[in-house]
C-alpha cells in the first residue's frame, strides 16, 4: 500500500503542479474532467456495449409500446414487466465496469481528499495534534513528548487520556512552509509533518498511520513502521470548503457533479453507451 | 370567603402551633394557610414570572 | 458646517453603492432607474460626522486626567473645539439616556422610563426594552408543537431614531452597537445592536460555571448557572444548557453534551464538544466555539462561547460565558441589513454580540476574579477596536456612530478600589486595580487618537457619554421606605422577608404606592392599578407631591446626607405623547446614594437603608445634575447647558435637515 500510495502520489503531485498557483478551482475542474473521460474508457471497454444498447433499445420500445397501446390494460401491463426486466439486464451490464471502476475510483479520492480535504493552517492558527499508541501499551506509563521545527510551536505539555491509549498536545502555526513534528515515544522517534500557509490544492495530511484502510484513506505521508510504538497521529486541520458564488461547496460534491457532467457531456465524442 | 375544616395528624398540629407561635402568627390556622398560599403560588407561578426572571438575570443593577 | 441637501443626496447615493455591501445593499437600496448611472463617477460630498460614544464616561474624572495630560486626545480635541458636561436623561440609565440621544426626545417622548416597567394590572415588572411575542398560532404533531405564525421581537422604544430621519434624506449611516436598538428598528442603514440584545437563552446573559467546589450560593445565581462538577478518572462530563425548545410540547432545554479530559499530572485539559476537540492550560482562554442546539431533526440554532479554565486541582473550576447569539447566522436579529453582522463576522470571526458582554455577575459572584475579568473585557475592547478600524477604513460619507462599554462596566466594579471611602475597598486588590478606572480612561483616549488620526478634516467629531459615574455607598429599600411610611401594607406585617416579584404579600386594599424598577415610584391608581386605591386627579396629585417632599427631606440616619436629591414627578419633568405611561415619580439619587439590589424587583430590606458591600460599587442613579456625562466636538459649544437630545439635533442640523416637530433636542453649535 505504501508503494502505491507513493507511486500515485508522484502522479498526482505532477498532474496539480500547474494549478498550485491557480487556486482550488482549475485543478478541480481538470481532474474532474480527466477522470469523466477515464471513467468513460474504463465504461466502454469493460461493459458490454452491444447488450447495453440492446437493453436500452428494449426499453426504450416497450415504452413506445405503452404510449401506443395506452388503453390496452393487459398490454401495457406486459411491457412495463418486460422494462423492469430490461432494466435488470442494463444494470447487471453496468455492475461490471462499476466494480473495476471502484477501487481506482476510491484511490482517486483519496488522493483529492489529501489535497481538498483540509486547510493547511494560517500563521497564527492553533490545533489539535492526537497520537495514539501502539495496542497494550499506556498512556500514563509511555514516557511522550514532542518537539517542532521553526514555523510551529508546541504549546501545550501532553494531555494523557488512558482509557484512548491517547496523548495530545496544541501546536501554533507561526510560519508558512511544510514543518515537523518529532514525537518522543518510550525513546523512539517518530515524526508527522504539519502544513502551514499553503493552498488548496497543496497537500495537508491529516493522518499519518498504520492500519491498512488508514493507509488507503490518507495516503499523505510515508505509513508508520509495524513496530513503531504509534499506530497513528492526527492533526486536526479545519476542513477546507470551495468558495462558490458567495457559499462554499465540499470538494466532493463538486468533483462528482463536475466529473458526472464531464462524463455525460462527453459519451457522444467517445462513442460510449451508458 | 367561606371557610371549610380538614383534618390534621395530631402530632403535626403539635409542631404547627408550636412554629405559629414561634413565628409570630397570630393563630395556627394563619400559619396553615400562608404556608398553603406559598406552596400553592410556587407551584403556580407563572411562565412570565419564569421569564422575566430569566431575562433580567445578568443585569447587574438588581439583585 | 452645513450640508446642501442636494448635495448631500448625490454623496450619501454614491457612498451606499460602493460600501454598501456589494450586492446586498444594492438590492436593499430603492432605487430608481437612474440611479445608478448617475451615482457612480460623482465625487463624495466631503461633511461627514463621526460620533464616538463611551458609555458611563465622567466629565469630573475624564477633566481630571485631561489636566493631569493623561488624555492627549482628548485635550486636543477639547482645545479645538469645546469640552462640556453633558445633560443626561432622567433617571440616568442607559436604556434611557440612549432613548434620548436616539429620538431627540425625552422619556415622554420616547417611552422608555426605566430599565423596568411594570404591568399596572398584576404589579409585575416587565422588561422595557424589547418585548418576544410567541408565535400566535401553533401545530401540535406527535410531541412536536409547530409554529405556523412566526412569533416576532418588538423594540418598545417610541419615536423614530436619528439614522431614519437620515435615511429619509438619503443620508448614510453606520451605527454600531448604540444601547436601546434591540431589535435594531427598521433601516437600510448599517445597524449592530447593543446593549439589551441579549443573549442565546433569551437573558441579559446567563454564563455557566462548572466545578467541583461546593459552593454556598444557588445552582440559580443572578446571571450565572453553578453546575457540580464530578472528576471521574480524569474526566468530567457536562451538559452545557441551551434555549428553551419551543418545539417540544414541555419545553425542555436544549442541552450540548460535553466532555472534559485532564491529565493525571499536567495543568492542561482537553474539551470535546459533539463536533470539536481543544485543548486548554490552567488559566487559559479558548478562542470563540461554536456550539449546535438541536431543537428538532430539522431544526437546530448556533450560538457561540468561550470557555476560561480557571483551576483544575484541587478543585476543577471551568467557566463558559454566556451564549452569544452568532453573527453568522443569528437567531435573533441583530443587525440591519441582516446580512451586516454576517459581513462583520466573515471579516473578524466570531465576535461578542450580547449586549454588554463584560460579565459583571461573574466577577460578583467571585467566578471569576478582578484580573479573569479584565481580561474578558479587554478581549471585547479589542474586537471593539479593530471592528472600530474597519469602519473608519470604509467612512466615507455620512455618520458614523460607535460605542464602547468597557468605560461603563469597568467604573461600576471598579470604583471600590479607586476609592478608599468605599464599604468594599480592599487594599491589596487597590494595589493592583486601583487604577483600572484611569487605565481605561487612557484607553478610550487611545480609541479618540487612533479615530482621530483616520479621519479627514471634513469630518466633525463628537465624543459622548450618555452618564456620569458616582459611588455607590449606600443602598436605599424603596419598599421599606414606603413601608415604614405607611405608603405600603403587607398582609401580614411578620412576613417581611418573604417579598417575591409581583408584591405577593402586598394589601392592595390599603396600599398606595411601590417601587418598581431602578429609580421608579408608582401610585396604586384606581383604574389603573389592578387593585388601586388612590383616585385619579386631586387626590393622586396631592399624594404625589406629599411622597415626593417626604423623600426629599429623608435623611440618611448614619450620616446626616439626603438620600434623594429630587424626586422628580412625571408631568414636571417630561413631555410628548407617552407622558402618561411614566411611573409617578422618578428618583434621583444624592452622590454616593442608590437604590438597593433588592428593591427593582419589588422586594424588601430589613432596614430602610444599608451598605453596600458588593463589587458593583460605582453606579449613575443619581439625580440627572449630579450624574452628567461628556461632550467633546471640534468644534466650540455654544448651548449653555448642552444635553444628549441636543446632539441629536445637532446631527441634523449638520446635514441640513430639519428638525421633526416633536423632537425637544435643539442644536448646540
Amino acid at each position: 500500500m505504501g508503494v502505491l500510495n507513493s507511486i500515485l502520489g508522484l502522479i498526482f503531485d505532477g498532474f496539480f503542479a500547474p494549478f498550485r498557483a491557480l487556486g482550488p478551482w482549475p485543478g478541480m475542474i481538470v481532474v474532474s474532467l480527466v477522470t469523466g473521460i477515464v471513467m468513460l474508457l474504463i465504461f466502454k471497454k469493460t461493459s458490454n456495449q452491444d447488450a447495453i444498447k440492446r437493453a436500452k433499445n428494449q426499453i426504450k420500445a416497450r415504452l413506445l409500446e405503452i404510449r401506443l397501446f395506452k388503453n390496452d390494460t393487459g398490454g401495457s401491463f406486459r411491457s412495463q414487466a418486460a422494462i423492469l426486466g430490461a432494466n435488470f439486464r442494463y444494470m447487471g451490464h453496468a455492475l461490471r465496469p462499476m466494480l473495476v471502476m471502484f477501487i481506482p475510483v476510491l484511490l482517486i479520492l483519496a488522493q483529492l481528499n489529501l489535497r481538498y480535504g483540509a486547510a493547511s493552517l494560517r500563521p497564527g492558527e492553533q490545533a489539535l495534534v492526537k497520537m495514539t499508541l501502539a495496542e497494550g501499551a499506556s498512556a500514563e506509563e509511555t514516557a511522550t513528548s514532542l518537539q517542532s521545527s521553526d514555523g510551529v510551536v508546541v504549546e501545550t505539555p501532553p494531555l494523557r487520556i488512558e482509557e484512548e491509549r491517547e496523548v495530545d498536545w496544541r501546536i501554533r502555526a507561526e510560519a508558512p512552509g511544510l514543518h515537523l513534528l518529532t514525537f518522543n515515544v518510550g525513546g523512539t522517534a517518530v515524526e508527522k509533518s504539519v502544513s502551514v500557509g499553503q493552498n488548496a490544492p497543496a497537500k495537508v495530511a491529516a493522518l499519518r498511520a498504520r492500519t491498512f484502510m488508514d493507509l488507503f484513506l490518507y495516503p499523505g505521508e510515508k505509513p508508520l513502521p509495524k513496530n513503531s510504538p504509534v499506530s497513528k497521529i492526527e492533526i486536526v486541520f479545519p476542513p477546507l470548503r470551495l468558495p462558490l458564488f458567495g457559499g462554499t461547496v465540499h470538494w466532493l460534491v463538486a468533483f462528482f457533479v463536475l466529473s458526472i457532467v464531464f462524463g455525460f457531456a462527453l459519451k457522444g465524442v467517445f462513442k460510449v453507451e451508458i | 370567603m367561606g371557610t371549610e375544616k380538614i383534618k390534621i395528624d395530631s402530632d403535626l398540629m403539635v409542631k404547627v402551633r408550636q412554629f405559629a407561635k414561634l413565628s409570630g402568627y397570630s393563630s395556627p390556622e394563619e400559619f396553615i394557610q400562608h404556608c398553603l398560599e406559598r406552596e400553592l403560588s410556587s407551584l403556580e407561578e407563572s411562565g412570565s414570572e419564569d421569564e422575566i426572571k430569566k431575562k433580567l438575570k445578568g443585569l447587574g443593577y438588581i439583585g | 458646517m452645513s450640508y446642501d441637501k442636494n448635495n448631500s443626496r448625490t454623496m450619501s447615493r454614491r457612498t451606499f453603492i460602493k460600501t454598501g455591501a456589494g450586492a446586498a445593499a444594492l438590492a436593499a437600496l430603492d432605487t430608481r432607474g437612474d440611479f445608478v448611472k448617475k451615482a457612480f463617477g460623482k465625487s463624495a460630498t466631503r461633511g461627514k460626522v463621526l460620533v464616538l460614544g463611551f458609555d458611563g464616561m465622567d466629565p469630573h474624572l475624564t477633566g481630571v486626567w485631561m489636566k493631569e495630560g493623561k488624555l492627549p486626545a482628548f485635550q486636543k480635541l477639547a482645545a479645538r473645539g469645546g469640552f462640556s458636561r453633558l445633560g443626561t436623561s432622567t433617571p440616568p440609565q442607559s436604556p434611557v439616556a440612549w432613548s434620548n440621544f436616539i429620538t431627540g426626545m425625552n422619556p415622554g417622548g420616547h417611552g422608555i422610563f426605566d430599565f423596568m416597567h411594570r404591568d399596572p394590572k398584576t404589579y409585575f415588572p416587565i422588561f422595557s426594552a424589547s418585548a418576544t411575542d410567541e408565535a400566535a398560532k401553533t401545530v401540535r404533531i406527535g410531541k412536536y408543537v409547530l409554529p405556523i405564525k412566526g412569533g416576532e421581537v418588538r423594540n418598545l422604544r417610541k419615536g423614530r431614531a436619528f439614522w431614519q430621519i437620515l435615511e429619509d434624506h438619503d443620508i448614510p449611516a453606520t451605527i454600531w452597537k448604540i444601547p436601546g436598538n434591540y431589535p435594531p428598528v427598521a433601516t437600510k442603514q448599517r445597524t449592530l445592536s447593543g446593549m439589551g440584545t441579549p443573549d442565546l437563552v433569551g437573558s441579559y446573559g446567563i454564563f455557566n460555571y462548572y466545578t467541583t467546589e461546593l459552593l454556598e450560593m444557588n445552582e440559580d445565581i443572578g446571571g450565572g448557572k453553578i453546575h457540580l462538577a464530578y472528576v471521574i478518572g480524569n474526566r468530567v462530563d457536562a451538559k452545557l444548557p441551551g434555549p428553551v425548545n419551543t418545539f417540544l410540547q414541555d419545553r425542555p432545554e436544549a442541552e450540548v453534551d460535553f466532555r472534559v479530559y485532564l491529565d493525571s499530572a499536567a495543568a492542561v485539559a482537553k474539551v470535546a464538544l459533539p463536533d470539536q476537540e481543544f485543548i486548554l492550560k490552567e488559566k487559559e482562554w479558548s478562542g470563540w466555539k461554536r456550539v449546535r442546539f438541536h431543537l428538532m431533526p430539522t431544526q437546530s440554532v448556533t450560538g457561540l462561547v468561550r470557555f476560561y479554565l480557571k483551576e483544575i486541582r484541587p478543585q476543577f473550576k471551568l467557566y463558559v460565558t454566556p451564549i452569544n447569539i452568532d453573527p453568522a447566522d443569528p437567531a435573533l436579529p441583530i443587525s440591519t441589513p441582516e446580512s451586516y453582522a454576517a459581513e462583520l463576522e466573515k471579516k473578524f470571526g466570531p465576535f461578542y454580540t450580547k449586549g454588554l458582554p463584560a460579565d459583571t455577575s461573574a466577577l460578583d459572584n467571585d467566578v471569576l476574579d478582578e484580573g479573569e475579568f479584565l481580561a474578558q473585557d479587554g478581549q471585547i475592547l479589542e474586537e471593539s477596536r479593530a471592528m472600530l478600524e474597519y469602519e473608519l477604513n470604509r467612512f466615507d460619507s455620512g455618520l458614523l456612530f460607535y460605542y464602547i462599554s468597557s468605560t461603563d462596566q469597568r467604573q461600576h466594579m471598579f470604583w471600590r478600589l479607586q476609592d478608599e471611602k468605599h464599604p468594599a475597598y480592599d487594599a491589596a486588590l487597590a494595589a493592583v486595580y486601583g487604577d483600572v478606572i484611569e487605565r481605561t480612561y487612557r484607553q478610550a483616549d487611545e480609541i479618540l487618537a487612533q479615530a482621530l488620526s483616520s479621519i479627514d478634516k471634513d469630518t466633525s467629531v463628537i465624543v459622548m457619554s450618555d452618564h456620569g459615574f458616582n459611588p455607590y455607598y449606600r443602598s436605599f429599600h424603596l419598599n421599606t421606605w414606603l413601608l415604614s411610611e405607611g405608603y405600603h401594607v403587607f398582609k401580614n406585617p411578620f412576613k417581611k422577608e418573604e417579598t417575591e416579584i409581583g408584591f405577593p404579600s402586598t394589601d392592595w386594599s390599603k396600599t398606595r404606592a411601590y417601587g418598581l424598577g431602578l429609580n421608579s415610584l408608582y401610585l396604586n391608581q384606581r383604574g389603573r392599578e389592578g387593585e388601586g386605591i388612590v383616585a385619579a386627579g386631586a387626590e393622586t396629585e396631592a399624594l404625589v407631591r406629599e411622597i415626593a417632599r417626604k423623600l426629599e427631606a429623608y435623611r440618611d440616619p448614619k450620616t446626616n446626607e439626603q438620600v434623594v436629591l429630587h424626586a422628580a414627578v412625571a408631568r414636571d419633568v417630561y413631555s410628548g405623547a407617552h407622558v402618561g405611561e411614566a411611573p409617578d415619580i422618578i428618583l434621583g439619587f444624592n452622590r454616593g446614594y442608590r437604590i438597593s439590589f433588592q428593591s427593582p424587583l419589588g422586594r424588601i430590606g430589613q432596614e430602610i437603608i444599608e451598605n453596600n458591600t458588593e463589587k458593583w460599587s460605582g453606579d449613575h442613579m443619581g439625580a440627572a445634575d449630579v450624574t452628567p456625562g461628556i461632550v467633546l466636538t471640534d468644534r466650540p459649544i455654544r448651548a449653555e447647558a448642552p444635553a444628549l437630545y441636543d446632539l441629536t439635533a445637532t446631527i441634523l442640523q449638520t446635514f441640513g435637515i430639519e428638525r421633526p416637530a416633536d423632537m425637544v433636542g435643539k442644536p448646540i453649535f
